[in-house]
């Protein structure tokens, strides 16, 4: 029994970067109403321009974070400004949007492999990267006490944001109807340019917190993105807290079901909890 | 005359035209006597596995520069396929029908498996550097790489010789590396050392903390790495994450690494010694050491020259596995006697090495 803790432990520290990648993806999904496939990349984005600061110009990683993070949340804007928008304005369906934004996603991977090759590559924080902490028998190392810190104090702030501003009551008027929230003299594409840049922001964060924990790859997004997904529906697509709480239950999941079976059926679990929510319960434990 | 039949002609003549230049300039040179021989490789020559495959294409080249001066022309038709084995089907299509290599030589255990099956349904022979013995399935396909059952029986045998009792395994669900870890479990069956914990990964994941919490909770005296790069360097990190002071050791895998460092110490069973000759060779034309895998890369580009040289005329792609067979064996520069047995496996023994400096050197 002294493999609970640690299992605990990793399955906390596998939630809450799920949960990072949900919390923006659910923020996105939940005004927009689309399945913005570039999340994935976005977040390969953030983790990539710290590498590049770090490596190239030799700059402090954490001022490299901040500009990593900056850097994914305005590449999220720009889409949003130069695809999203323009699709909106033509009313296009649903499958266009999906279909684009697969586009978006597949042209940026290419420009990220295109420069950076497809090489494996890491991130460090010199010293800090083999620190550990014992939390109740449970190893847990710097980048993944800071991701899961990070990742309640984004839903906290954001929750509270959605709740007690303007800009969170505008963000779920659009969500209810749109073009009623355009009656009501909400500036829908300024609120909705706005939450692209804080979903796209919130993946960038979790890009480069992957890159700290294992490493980054121009492919990375599409699994992050799958999981972020996952958890979202498991949650409920849409919701801030359901999103959170879909993460980490997927992260005990996917870790205590390979306890006493081989670690290659991990994905396996994963996918098939989706199909089962998808089938009994699509809204996900918390409605919107 | 309208205009669209104007049009027409003039279409029409332009395209004769073309034709008429292509077929001038493709027209075959008469003043040649020599016979062109294509030999084609497929290499992971971009993605993680990027430096073996520029390695790889390093030894073919040079294999073919130390033939000298020979009877026929050799082209080598490189073609990349990442280790990606879609990749690996399209490229050798394109060299069967529009280069019409006469050999196909690919890289790694999951593209060879994919290759196979079109040489030998194109009767071309194909050279596999793979653990897998699917990829020398048929006619026409053959492995060159030491075989899994040596390498496991190798570490078998080192496993006991060094005192180990109870060992751990964390493999990849991958054709190379399962035969290889199958190989390694027959092998230890009757030995006193035990296996206390055997788990699977796939391609492509990346946290293995709770299969790492697992062998730590089985306790075995070793743990054997059985995983590509970049899995295996974040297994590595993620091990010494949760405080294991447990050794590792591979087949092969560590040689593979590109972060050979995190290794540092660490013994392991790799594949065939390659002779240091070559080595100096490569090293002094390259100015760094080969990757694994280039020395078979040598070795089949100089077998294939010297099996064509040794024909009154070049010998047809259907044919050289007649030729193969009849030879059962040969004298390799690299191996010294390499037999080439019913399965279509190149016979090679294995080796045991330990990363030194950040590289891989040959134990005594």
């Amino acid at each position: 029994m002294d493999i609970i803790p640690q299992l605990v432990a990793n399955s906390i520290i596998a939630g809450a970067f799920y949960a990072l990648i949900a919390l923006g993806f659910n923020l996105i999904y939940g005004t927009t109403k689309f399945f913005n496939l570039t999340h994935g990349v976005i977040a390969a984005i953030g983790g990539y321009t710290v590498f590049f600061l770090t490596t190239t110009f030799g700059w402090n990683i954490y001022a490299s974070a901040v500009v990593g993070v900056f850097v994914a949340g305005l590449v999220g804007y720009l889409l949003e400004k130069s695809l999203y928008k323009q699709l909106r304005k033509r009313k296009a369906s649903q499958m266009v949007f999906l279909v684009a934004s697969l586009g978006a996603f597949t042209a940026l991977q290419a420009v990220i492999a295109i420069i950076f090759s497809s090489q494996f590559q890491t991130l460090s924080i010199g010293s800090w990267d083999l620190q550990t902490f014992n939390i109740f028998g449970g190893i847990i190392t710097v980048v993944q006490l800071v991701t899961l810190v990070s990742a309640i104090v984004i839903m906290i702030v954001l929750g509270i944001v959605m709740r007690w501003t303007m800009f969170g009551k505008a963000v779920e008027a659009i969500s209810d109807e749109e073009e009623v929230a355009k009656v009501v003299g909400i500036h829908t594409n300024k609120i909705i340019g706005r939450v692209f840049f804080i979903g796209s922001a919130i993946a960038g964060l979790a890009g480069i917190l992957i890159g700290l924990d294992t490493g980054l790859e121009p492919t990375m997004g599409m699994g992050l993105l799958l999981k972020g997904v996952i958890a979202s529906i498991i949650g409920g697509i849409g919701n801030v807290y359901g999103g959170v709480l879909g993460a980490f239950l997927l992260g005990f999941i996917e870790n205590f079901g390979i306890w006493k079976i081989s670690g290659e059926w991990k994905d396996a679990i994963a996918f098939g909890v989706l199909i089962i929510f998808l089938l009994f319960r699509p809204q996900g434990i918390l409605r919107k | 005359m309208n205009k669209i039949t104007k049009a027409i002609l003039a279409i029409v003549a332009i395209a004769l035209i073309v034709w008429g230049i292509v077929a001038i300039v493709e027209k075959p040179s008469t003043s040649s006597t020599k016979a062109t021989v294509k030999i084609g490789l497929v290499l992971p020559m971009t993605g993680n596995a990027g430096f073996l495959g520029e390695s790889a294409q390093n030894a073919a080249e040079l294999a073919l520069k130390d033939a000298g001066v020979t009877k026929n022309d050799y082209k080598l038709v490189f073609e990349d396929d990442s280790f990606d084995p879609v990749k690996t089907v399209t490229a050798v299509n394109k060299m069967i029908s529009v280069d019409h290599v006469s050999s196909i030589v690919t890289f790694g255990s999951g593209t060879s498996n994919a290759a196979s099956p079109i040489t030998e349904a194109n009767k071309i022979p194909h050279f596999g550097l793979a653990s897998d013995p699917t990829s020398a399935k048929g006619d026409y396909n053959y492995i060159h790489w030491t075989p899994p059952f040596k390498e496991g029986q190798l570490l078998a045998q080192e496993l006991v010789r060094r005192g180990y009792k109870s060992v751990s395994i964390i493999g990849t669900n991958h054709p190379g590396t399962l035969a290889v870890t199958d190989s390694l479990r027959q092998a230890l069956q009757g030995t006193d050392v035990k296996i206390v914990s055997y788990d699977l990964t796939n391609v492509g994941d990346k946290d293995f903390k709770t299969v790492i919490n697992k062998v730590k909770t089985a306790n075995p005296d070793i743990i054997v790495l059985e995983q590509f790069s970049p899995e295996i360097e974040i297994t590595a990190k993620q091990i010494k994450e949760l405080g294991i002071k447990t050794p590792v050791t591979s087949v092969e895998t560590f040689a593979w690494s590109n972060q050979i460092g995190l290794f540092e110490g660490d013994w392991f069973v790799a594949d065939a010694k390659v002779s240091p000759a070559f080595v100096a060779e490569y090293k002094a034309a390259y100015g760094k050491n080969p990757a694994p895998g280039a020395s078979y890369i040598y070795d089949l580009v100089t077998l294939l020259v010297n099996i064509q040289e040794k024909s009154d005329k070049p010998i047809a792609a259907a044919d050289i596995p007649t030729v193969l067979n009849q030879m059962g064996s040969y004298n390799s520069a690299l191996f010294g006697n390499v037999a080439i047995d019913k399965d279509g496996f190149f016979i090679t023994d294995a080796s045991v090495q330990i990363i030194k400096d950040g590289k891989a050197e040959m134990v005594n």
